[in-house]
């Protein structure tokens, strides 16, 4: 195989090398751009799949929960209520708490400092498996334990250390152990602002009732007792040390990695952004390389083809091309990589395991393999695209043509990039569009203290009669009691009631959900009625309903007919417009369009939706506790399968969150895009006028002004994006089109449309006029008539 | 050695079909050397292109050494080409981004030559042509002469059977197109099959026959 012949190899790598080299700032620019998105890629797989329970030194990572003690008040814990809630607690084995502050340390008589403290209970080293890395762990109040990072600084790794005394805001410690290196403070949100102030946390004190701060917050961590028993994922309780306690402490117990993670889903969403935005604008810029090289060096490809050499032998050079960028890049990587890692281990309090400057084999090994695949392929199609006979052709009857079969090759490629980059922008803002109207929805409609328990009659012989007046005798039971509590046949968060279609040939179809609910429902929700009223104490009417903000606005804008075919379907009684505050979850929704909004009907039996099996009891508060539980659903509970209650609130944000990281996701996606479009305008740009200098330098000589050639190139870019916005323009329509029968996105704007094509526009025009400006007025084109 | 029967080529641009070469034939021996002369457009250089395997006739039969060539696959015809061809231009068409030797070794190393066999078949050549001292120089440091020289080294340095010469003295002065002709007729005497396209016919002279052709057919043999 020629392809092993090492003369021939030396010969095309020595090619390649000589073409990177020629291309000088580009090459430079090129080569820094992939050696920061490979490193940044390197990482990524560590740093997106958060932290594990090897990168902080948890052994059992499934028994292990994270406990957060606070009052709402902003009250100070009593240490002596940890305590008690320790000894009355039967869920976890071994528990211990902890808290930070700040402390002036003094030791050898030398000037004290101020550093971070820790302060735990002595038993949290055991709950978390760990053994000191020299001494043993305290046992008396005055024995600390101090970090490895303390010792080799402050004692230069002194191993007499143990048994030393050193000051802590003037009270005397002996030192006892000094923790692993490898020991890394868990990572809360409450410590970053100590943290970031003085390093890591230099100093364990012990907590006991001498040595507490007394501070409204505490934390902890938990083994549970067996691997088997399961806590539900946040546990919101109220702990009262005393039936009189003025001050309840809010407990929550999530699992220890998740509590971790959680604090860390913003720099992941981040980094995952900046990493994608680099690897496109690398990819795109590689293509553009290669894409102009497979065109300037068009006539010695010919010629090669036209002495023999195959295809293969030939685009060999390339690839060798884009192996030396490569290479060089990933030697620039490596320490970047290592500063990257450093950097977020030292300057924030997210560790995400140790930091080395070579990544993980298997994850490098795919990265650079999917990537030179990748690039490889793209660079190999113009050389495919174009026929072996035309190219040598060319070669043999001088360069008759070929100057128009570049130009004509470039700009396909120039469009398809063009439009590529289109599609993203387009679809990713009608994705925006559509979240921003989710985000509209939460800031103006924001859930505060309500609670939701999704109730479920255990008799299947009921009558649907019987079943509302089931959970009817709930409602009343629970307003007997006096809690301010309401009734709906569907998660107040989800669009989760029954679906109806009506269909017209009048008119578009229409598809909204119908719920059922109680009177007081909307008064709890703190939903806002924007026209009209909610149902009447008295006497209200079967047919009786209440349509969403977005039904009506939809009903009012889609035809006159849309009203009219709506209440001639029994949905003519419309007492009010009520505000909305769902946030849809589409992993509960189904695959019908919801996004005309929702029908609520009065929940009394009568109703077409009152015959939900399930319903939810909806109460005007925080959180409930286990007393709540037992004085609302004791007289039932023979009759009712009850679910554990969820805040309202929370849940709202936490669909909120998952709505913002769509919405970064989708400016990643923009900028992406006009990255790409930039990219590609200023590469075409480039190419197209090396190969019309000629012709730019007779036209200057001839008299033309500079603007007018300017001007002339500028409308036949304007024809070449005029092709690429059609066959996007098609595309996008068939995207869209299906993505309206999705639930949650609604159709799309046409003011979102006009900014894209302005965006867009802008992109062209200003990626396009900065290297045309250079070639008309600094390279002088003139000069090429000379050389002809 | 050729044999071309009913040769026809056809370019259609803009709907409009010319015929630039129609239902040419002739044979041509091994070890003959033949000179194609005619005006300008008169299908020389389409000619040199389907005998050259760079370009497929629309219709007819180009026979070399019994084998019907135009019935050949894209890899054969590149191997074809490789081993049996040899191709010198007005232009040179050498890589500027290779050295005389590499430029030269090319072919060598598409037919998978070994590194002592390419070194010794490239020296000869090189010295063969007096060029042995421009060996390590860049194409792009070299007169129009040498250039020439060095892609007459290149298109002998394989041994083709069939040397094909278009304008080889356009782009020289007199002095330099005299030493290519007469480094040509060198070639013919070792026993190379030759065809010359030129314009002049001083040159074509030196040839044993002369194609003349005009607006697409062979006027005079």
């Amino acid at each position: 195989m020629i392809l092993f012949n090492k003369h021939f190899v030396y010969q095309q790598f020595s090619v390649a090398s000589n073409r990177v080299l020629k291309k000088g700032w580009q090459s430079i620019a090129v080569i820094f751009c992939l050696a920061f998105s490979l490193s940044l890629s390197m990482s990524s797989l560590k740093i997106t799949r958060g932290i594990t329970a090897e990168d902080i030194n948890i052994s059992k990572p499934k028994e292990t929960f994270s406990i957060n003690l606070t009052t709402s008040n902003s009250e100070k814990v009593n240490y002596k209520y940890i305590k008690e809630f320790a000894r009355q607690q039967n869920f976890f084995k071994h528990l211990s708490f902890f808290t930070f502050g700040q402390g002036e340390v003094k030791f050898y008589n030398q000037s004290s400092e101020q550093y971070t403290v820790g302060i735990a209970e002595p038993s949290l080293w055991t709950t978390l498996d760990l053994f000191p890395y020299i001494g043993q762990w305290p046992k008396s109040p005055h024995e600390i334990v101090i970090s490895y990072q303390f010792w080799e600084n402050k004692f230069s790794s002194d191993t007499d250390i143990i048994g030393r005394s050193i000051e802590i805001n003037n009270v005397p410690y002996i030192i006892c152990a000094v923790l692993e290196q490898s020991f890394i403070t868990p990572p809360y949100k409450m410590i970053q602002a100590l943290e970031t102030v003085n390093g890591k946390t230099a100093l364990w004190l012990p907590l006991n009732e001498l040595n507490s701060p007394g501070i409204n917050e505490y934390l902890g961590i938990g083994q549970s007792k067996s691997p088997q028993q399961e806590l539900q994922h946040a546990v919101n309780q109220t702990f009262n040390i005393k039936e009189d306690d003025k001050y309840p402490i809010n407990i929550t117990i999530m699992p220890f990695l998740d509590k971790v993670n959680e604090s860390t889903l913003w720099l992941r969403v981040f980094y995952i952004s900046i990493t994608s935005i680099f690897s496109i604008v690398v990819i795109t810029a590689l293509f553009n390389i290669l894409l102009s090289n497979t065109m300037s060096y068009r006539a010695n490809t010919a010629l090669r083809m036209m002495l023999g050499g195959s295809l293969l032998q030939v685009y060999i050079i390339d690839f060798f091309e884009l192996l030396i960028l490569f290479f060089i890049a990933i030697l620039i990587a490596m320490p970047f990589n290592f500063l990257l890692q450093s950097f977020i281990n030292n300057y924030s309090l997210y560790s995400f395991g140790s930091v080395s400057a070579v990544p993980e084999f298997t994850v490098f090994f795919i990265i650079v393999s999917i990537s030179l695949l990748v690039l490889s392929t793209l660079a190999f199609l113009p050389h495919l695209m174009i026929p072996q006979d035309t190219l040598i052709n060319e070669q043999g009857s001088g360069s008759k043509g070929s100057t128009n079969t570049r130009s004509g090759l470039q700009h396909i490629f120039f469009n398809m990039q063009l439009s590529i980059s289109l599609i993203l922008i387009c679809f990713s803002v009608f994705f925006i569009s559509n979240k921003s109207q989710q985000v509209d929805n939460f800031f103006t409609n924001r859930i505060t203290d309500v609670v939701a328990i999704e109730l479920q009659h255990k008799n299947s012989n009921l009558e649907s009669l019987e079943i509302t007046q089931l959970y009817q005798e709930v409602l009343k039971h629970a307003q007997y009691l006096g809690y301010n509590a309401a009734l709906s046949t569907s998660s107040p968060l989800d669009l989760a009631g029954n679906s109806v279609v009506l269909k017209s040939a009048q008119t578009n179809d229409l598809s909204f959900h119908t719920v059922s609910v109680s009177k007081q429902y909307f008064n709890i929700m703190g939903n806002r009625f924007l026209e009209g009223q909610g149902f009447p104490e008295l006497q209200p009417f079967n047919n009786d309903i209440v349509v969403s903000e977005f039904l009506f606005k939809f009903l009012q804008s889609d035809s006159p007919q849309a009203l009219a075919n709506f209440k001639s379907h029994g949905y003519d009684h419309i007492l009010g417009v009520v505000s909305e505050s769902r946030i849809a979850n589409r992993v509960y929704s189904n695959f019908i369009r919801h996004q005309d909004g929702i029908v609520y009907s009065l929940y009394n039996g009568y109703s077409e939706t009152s015959s939900a099996d399930r319903m939810h009891l909806i109460l005007a508060q925080g959180e409930i506790s286990m007393d709540d539980y037992n004085h609302l659903f004791l007289p039932f509970i023979q009759k009712i399968n009850i679910k554990p209650a969820f805040s309202l609130e929370k849940e709202q944000k936490n669909r909120m969150k998952s709505v913002f990281i769509g919405l970064i996701f989708s400016a990643v996606l923009l900028l992406s895009g006009l990255t790409i479009t930039v990219i590609s305008c200023w590469s075409m740009v480039q190419f197209s006028c090396k190969l019309r200098r000629a012709e730019f330098g007779l036209k200057l000589a001839l008299g033309a002004p500079p603007i007018s050639i300017i001007v002339q190139y500028m409308k036949d870019m304007v024809i070449s994006v005029l092709w690429s916005l059609t066959f996007t323009l098609i595309i996008i329509c068939i995207g869209i089109s299906f993505f309206k029968m999705l639930p949650g996105y609604s159709s799309f704007p046409i003011g979102w449309i006009i900014l894209i094509c302005f965006i867009f526009i802008l992109a062209v025009l200003a990626s396009s006029m900065i290297p045309l400006y250079k070639y008309i007025y600094k390279n002088n084109p003139m000069s090429s008539l000379r050389e002809n | 050695m050729i044999e071309v029967r009913n040769l026809v080529k056809t370019y259609t641009q803009d709907s409009v079909d010319t015929q630039a070469l129609k239902n040419i034939s002739f044979s041509i021996a091994k070890g003959e050397y033949v000179a194609i002369t005619g005006p300008s457009g008169g299908g020389k250089s389409t000619l040199l292109s389907i005998i050259g395997l760079l370009d497929n006739p629309t219709s007819g039969e180009f026979i070399f050494s019994d084998t019907d060539i135009t019935t050949l696959s894209v890899t054969n015809k590149s191997k074809f080409r490789n081993t049996h061809l040899g191709f010198i231009f007005q232009s040179f068409h050498l890589l500027a981004e290779l050295n005389v030797f590499d430029n030269v070794a090319l072919p060598l190393l598409y037919c998978n030559k070994d590194k002592q066999e390419i070194e010794h078949l490239v020296n000869n050549i090189l010295k063969r042509l007096n060029i042995q001292n421009l060996r390590d120089k860049k194409s792009t440091q070299l007169s129009g002469g040498q250039q020439q020289r060095v892609a007459i080294a290149r298109a002998l340095v394989n041994s083709p059977s069939l040397l094909l010469v278009d304008e080889p003295t356009g782009n020289l002065d007199s002095e330099n197109g005299e030493m290519v002709m007469n480094l040509l007729d060198d070639c013919h005497q070792q026993g190379a099959t030759i065809i010359l396209v030129t314009h002049d016919l001083a040159f074509a002279k030196r040839a044993q026959r002369q194609l003349f052709l005009y607006d697409g057919s062979i006027k005079n043999i």
